[in-house]
């Protein structure tokens, strides 16, 4: 696959990974990302933001952003003080901030199946952004390194 | 998937069952993200909603619930409550329990504080 953005040098808190949209591959990367977050001392709770927003950002783009398959690059970066984890892909434009917590429902029968991983990533995180560019997708979010 | 991916996972999900009784007993254990709900979809769809039985389900194991997990434990629910089977949720615990209480999940699939509440609630 081609590159979605220039390969800049990474520093040692940098993770970054280019692959398919697929699950298998989300199921590789995932394991790669905990690896790499094993070597940073993270709150608890800011680890299992991190995660998430991870399981959930690049999910919504395997079933979602591409009808046949396509790429997708995930970079995170561990600072003194900041957790940034940024997802961008050249799928179909699909702003995650714009999208709003479903009404509860009143009761099981009622309830959707699908839906709530975005409104668990907005709960998780500190910061939502969103930009598209150039027929490209870039969402980001940032969570403080303790909890 | 590179063969180094693989070798780092440590904390795959995992499913022990107990069906000697009337109420099948699920114990969940893990990760109930994309990888473990594609390993365990099938058999707890299987333990659950194709049993017969009513169910209750032990999350103490579990150690991370995405999204894709809460739909496995929900649409189960759903379905087992169409055949009027409860299934009953006990155990969670740390940021699992709290992801199920922010979600509002305790108010649509049945929990209780620990199994013997839960069998009560299954056999009712």
């Amino acid at each position: 696959m081609s590159a979605l953005t220039d390969v800049e040098p990474l520093a040692d808190a940098t993770w970054r990974r280019s692959m398919e949209a697929t699950t298998s591959e989300l199921i590789g990367a995932g394991r790669a990302l905990r690896d790499f977050l094993d070597g940073h001392d993270l709150g608890t709770r800011a680890r299992y933001a991190c995660e998430l927003a991870f399981e959930e950002l690049v999910s919504n783009v395997v079933h979602h952003a591409y009808d046949e398959g396509g790429p997708v690059e995930v970079t995170l970066v561990v600072d003194a003080s900041t957790v940034t984890l940024t997802v961008i892909d050249s799928g179909r434009p699909f702003d995650p901030t714009a999208h709003q917590p479903p009404p509860a429902p009143a009761d099981l029968d009622a309830a959707p199946i699908g839906g709530l991983g975005l409104t668990m990533v907005r709960r998780a995180v500190a910061a939502m952004r969103y930009a598209r560019r150039d027929g490209i997708n870039r969402t980001q979010v940032s969570l403080p390194t303790t909890d | 998937m590179s063969a180094a991916d693989s070798a780092a996972s440590d904390d795959s999900a995992r499913l022990d069952l107990d069906t000697s009784g009337s109420v099948s007993r699920i114990v969940l254990a893990g990760r109930l993200d994309s990888a473990g709900v594609d390993a365990l979809e099938i058999r707890f769809n299987a333990a659950t909603v194709a049993s017969g039985k009513a169910a209750i389900v032990d999350l103490s194991g579990v150690s991370f619930l995405a999204s894709l997990g809460i739909r496995m434990l929900l649409t189960a629910t759903k379905r087992m409550a169409a055949s009027g089977r409860p299934l009953v949720l006990h155990g969670a615990r740390g940021l699992v329990d709290e992801a199920l209480r922010s979600m509002d999940l305790y108010r649509l699939i049945p929990h209780a504080a620990n199994e013997q509440e839960a069998l009560d609630l299954a056999e009712a």
